[in-house]
């Protein structure tokens, strides 16, 4: 169907205008309709020459525009003409820059069709899309006589038929580009005017697509790579729900054939293989129902596994080793969201690193956490093996046999060169830049715009960067093209084929179609990781190139870090061998690291290997005498079995935990300085905000034997000058072990030197536990602190109360320090001690000052909160009342 | 190499004969995977006396272990080991207290 006329102004009407836009009509008729054929690199350079002197005479016309309402009248007269020739140019220059670089023989003409057939089907989609924008305005126009609709929707569905034989993915990928490229205008005209949420809204959309592009979809277009982006859960369910809403709208006219077709661009939001079913399943039910979909898309299915992160040792067992990986993986990805939900705020969260990155959760998640973690790790060393691999590559079906892809080497060579002649020329690029920094002279600096930053160069040198930059740009788009092409990935999509294949729902109604959505997913999983290592292979090949490997060594190499557990297990070579190898490559990959390369996907492939040949090395033996061979491997299989071993190992916990005790010779003694003072001030408990922990080891305490001497313990942290904050002691003769903290040595008198050992020999009970107001008193406590703590090294905090009976000797000496003063409370903005007011506290200090103690600053603290509650020097104590808040 | 789990059950040719070691505990430090090992009888029951700290190898290309010798390795990798165990104590102890709580 021929494009909405037109109504041309007379005013610009003119014979070459409008043989113009006859030219570009009849140029698009021969492109959709098969007259424009191109099969060889002859023919598109013909198509290519042909569209640019279109191009160029449109351009012409606008250049001679003698006005700017003569331009805004052009603008409207080619409307569609405009979009129409952009679009065909973008994609042929694409092609073109791509040909350019990669030599003309290694373009089959097959390879031509394909691109050609690309880009003739995206046109033709242009148009359709564009008629269902026409068709949504008409059904929403209740003027409209249902005639022209009709007629419309005819005249549609024409042009749709080549479309229906089209396959899902083909169609997706379509579907997808024409999202992108109608975002990213929609974008760039939101991103000049900054619209608050509506810019962020679509960013996020944009960044979604652009990472759906990145993965799916035919990267010779227009794409701009980003890995910064992830999935957005929210925006997407938002943003299906709108598209939702448009269907439902229009299901209301029943204009089933437009429902169809937008749910198609539904469609392009989901997986192919689950979403042709759905789209099918959605369109016959009921419109309320058609944005809820069953199964795993639902809310519900999503809180589920929100809440979920406890493991489930029945279902884990039955799991396949990768599969087990993904449960565990997902698990932990729970367990660092709980950071974020409301009542887990103010946790304190605890790190730990995983895959290099390190990531942070609620302490209170620690043991699971670490447990999970360390299940995780062993299973993808496991994983690292073949045999797990091909286990879940296993095909389900006699339909979809496993073919072994043999690694193209001529390809891989190819893309290493290409590699390493971007690297070199990203090198003469910033030499170039460097050169231009040192002169001041601003007339001979030359700015040079590229698409993410402007470069500056001497103009002398400006030419020859600008060479360097079009060769760069061909170059990135002929490693984007082979790696296409080859189907390498860099990414983790294989990450999400597990976790599909893992989420696959069993439908008892149709075991087949669970059937077939697993060997679908196998397959990709299979295509991933193959993608893997053929990347893998490709770009340690240019790694060792670009650091001048000699050639006969590079196969070898790259074998090595392709497979190091191959090597690893080969009995060809001894481990003497071994080690050697992956000492070598060790060490060249650390230089290439360190030379930082701007290959993002080269340097991470060059790191992850470095890190397994780290591994591998770690592997071979050191110590040759105290190797022992494990001859067999006993696995429980069934749950009880396992089960019982757990439950006799946690039995037993205690006591083997001792026996690590004494592996080390362990004492510890963690210490808290400030967390060990707080207690004692009752009313300061709450203005730690130091923490200061240490370890106090001691190997040779055989005193031990028979009962614990916690005094010498305690007088070895006091010489240390730390305070012991909790203890764990454990007995030698029978391993068991004991913690014991600072409100024990409290409640057992320890700080006033009456320590009974029998009272760590058993912990002592709440109702024994005599309190500190009861048993002590504070100014005792805080006449101990002073003599036993070093003060440079902390705050200190000194209960008010008991401030005048502290000897201001133990200051002398310390001006650097600031002090807290924790017994002067602070109400309604006045300050007043402990004991009555604030000339108390103001006299006190001054009485220090004069016995020569300076005090540098004093700082108030309110020892209910613990906030920062201002502070004031000798000569602004006058201030106080006022400079009271923090 | 086939993958070790917790509590997998390895017959080790060691000095005095093969004996059989539960595997109470994994950890990973500076690359390498290390195992607790505890020694077991024929009806799998902990033999507490016997137990080692062993890094795992592959010696000839075939599954093996190597104990531990160097002092400051081995005193590095027990205090994960301990910290572990005393972690899984305490979330029993959460455990046991959370069920008191419940009833």
């Amino acid at each position: 169907m021929e494009p909405k006329q037109i109504q041309y102004n007379d005013k610009i009407y003119n014979r070459n205008v409008v043989l113009l836009r006859e030219k570009i009509r009849d140029f698009e008729e021969h492109v959709l309709n098969g007259t424009l054929q191109v099969a060889s690199i002859h023919d598109f350079h013909r198509v290519y020459e042909e569209a640019n002197a279109i191009h160029t005479e449109f351009e012409a016309l606008y250049e001679g525009s003698p006005n700017q309402v003569y331009t805004s009248e052009l603008n409207s007269y080619f409307a569609y003409e405009r979009e129409f020739l952009n679009d065909f140019i973008s994609f042929l220059e694409v092609f073109n820059r791509y040909h350019e670089v990669v030599e003309a023989k290694m373009i089959s003409n097959a390879v031509i069709q394909q691109e050609w057939e690309d880009v003739v089907s995206i046109i033709r989609f242009n148009k359709i899309e564009k008629q269902l924008k026409e068709l949504e305005s008409l059904l929403f126009d209740e003027n409209e006589e249902h005639e022209v609709i009709s007629k419309f929707i005819a005249n549609l569905n024409k042009d749709i038929e080549p479309f229906e034989d089209l396959s899902q993915e083909k169609w997706q990928n379509m579907v997808l580009i024409k999202a992108f490229q109608k975002l990213d205008d929609k974008l760039a005209r939101i991103d000049a005017a900054k619209n608050g949420s509506e810019y962020f809204r679509l960013k996020d959309l944009y960044a979604t697509l652009e990472k759906k592009m990145y993965e799916s979809v035919f990267p010779r277009m227009k794409i701009k790579i980003s890995n910064t982006n992830f999935w957005n859960k929210e925006r997407y369910d938002s943003d299906k729900k709108l598209l939702g809403e448009v269907c439902k709208k229009i299901t209301e006219k029943n204009h089933q054939v437009v429902v169809h077709s937008l749910s198609h661009i539904l469609d392009a939001w989901e997986d192919p293989a689950y979403y042709t079913e759905q789209v099918k399943e959605i369109l016959n039910q009921p419109v309320e129902n058609q944005i809820d979909y069953k199964g795993m898309r639902t809310k519900e299915y999503q809180a589920e596994r929100k809440k979920d992160i406890l493991i489930d040792m029945d279902f884990y067992e039955q799991l396949t080793p990768s599969s087990k990986i993904m449960y565990l993986r997902f698990l932990l990805q729970n367990i660092i969201n709980k950071k974020e939900e409301k009542e887990f705020k103010g946790f304190k969260l605890v790190k730990s690193r995983i895959d290099g990155k390190v990531w942070k959760y609620p302490r209170c998640y620690q043991p699971r956490f670490e447990k999970y973690r360390a299940m995780l790790l062993q299973l993808e060393n496991a994983y690292e093996q073949d045999k797990v691999k091909e286990a879940e590559e296993e095909p389900v079906t006699a339909q979809d046999p496993v073919k072994k892809v043999e690694i193209d080497e001529v390809v891989t060579e190819r893309y290493a060169e290409l590699v390493v002649n971007l690297e070199e020329i990203k090198r003469a690029m910033f030499f170039l830049e460097e050169e231009a920094k040192s002169y001041l002279d601003k007339e001979k600096i030359q700015s040079f715009p590229m698409e993410d930053r402007e470069a500056f160069v001497l103009e002398s040198s400006y030419h020859r960067y600008q060479e360097l930059y079009t060769k760069r740009k061909a170059i990135e788009d002929a490693i984007k093209e082979i790696s296409m092409r080859n189907g390498y990935v860099f990414d983790d999509s294989d990450d999400k084929y597990y976790e599909n294949i893992r989420f696959i729902k069993e439908n008892e109604k149709d075991p087949e179609r669970a059937k077939d959505q697993k060997v679908f997913w196998q397959k990709k999983l299979r295509e991933a990781h193959q993608g893997k290592k053929n990347a893998k292979v490709a770009n340690i090949k240019a790694a060792l190139k670009i650091m001048e490997i000699p050639e006969k060594f590079q196969k070898e190499y790259t074998q090595i870090a392709t497979d190091p557990q191959k090597f690893l297990k080969s009995k060809k070579y001894s481990d003497d061998t071994k080690r050697k190898g992956f000492g070598n490559l060790f060490s060249i990959f650390s230089n290439f690291t360190s030379k930082k390369s701007t290959n993002k996907e080269l340097s991470k492939i060059v790191e992850d290997s470095n890190a397994t040949i780290l591994k591998s090395l770690a592997m071979l033996p050191v110590n040759e005498t105290k190797v022992y061979k494990v001859f067999a491997t006993k696995k429980v299989k069934d749950i009880g079995k396992m089960n019982e071993r757990r439950i006799r190992m946690q039995e037993n916990v205690r006591k083997v935990s001792g026996y690590a005790a004494m592996f080390c010779s362990l004492i510890i003694v963690e210490l808290n300085v400030l967390n060990t003072i707080a207690p004692l001030v009752p009313r300061a408990k709450s203005s730690v905000s130091i923490e200061k922990t240490a370890e106090f080891e001691d190997a040779s305490r055989d005193e031990l034997k028979g009962g614990v001497k916690v005094d010498d313990i305690l007088t070895a942290g006091i010489q240390s000058e730390l305070w012991v904050d909790k203890l764990i002691l454990f007995n030698k003769q029978n391993a068991d072990w004991k913690m014991t903290t600072q409100k024990h040595f409290i409640d057992s008198q320890m700080v006033t030197s009456s320590y009974d050992s029998s009272a760590i020999g058993g912990t002592l009970s709440k109702e024994e536990a005599p309190t500190i107001e009861e048993s002590m008193n504070p100014d005792e406590i805080c006449l101990h602190g002073l003599v036993s703590i070093k003060p440079d090294a902390l705050v200190y905090t000194v209960h008010g109360d008991s401030l005048r009976d502290v000897s201001p000797q133990a200051f002398i000496g310390d001006t650097s320090v600031l002090y807290e003063i924790t017994g002067i409370q602070y109400e309604n903005g006045v300050w007043i001690s402990a004991e009555g007011n604030q000339s108390d506290a103001e006299a006190m200090f001054r009485a220090y000052n004069a016995q020569g103690v300076s005090i540098a600053e004093v700082r108030l603290v309110n020892p209910t909160t613990g906030e920062y509650a201002g502070h004031f020097t000798l000569d602004n104590l006058e201030q106080m009342n006022v400079r009271g808040r923090g | 190499m086939s993958s070790i789990e917790l509590y997998d059950i390895l017959t080790i040719g060691g000095e005095d004969g093969d004996k059989d070691y539960t595997v109470a505990n994994m950890v990973e430090h500076n690359h390498a995977t290390y195992l607790y090992l505890i020694e077991v009888d024929k009806d799998e029951n902990l033999i507490e006396s016997n137990q080692l700290i062993v890094r795992r190898v592959l010696k000839d290309g075939e599954e093996a272990v190597e104990v531990v010798t160097d002092e400051k390795e081995k005193k590095d990798v027990a205090r994960l080991f301990f910290e572990l165990f005393k972690n899984e104590m305490n979330a029993l102890e959460n455990e046991e207290g959370e069920t008191t709580n419940e009833n």
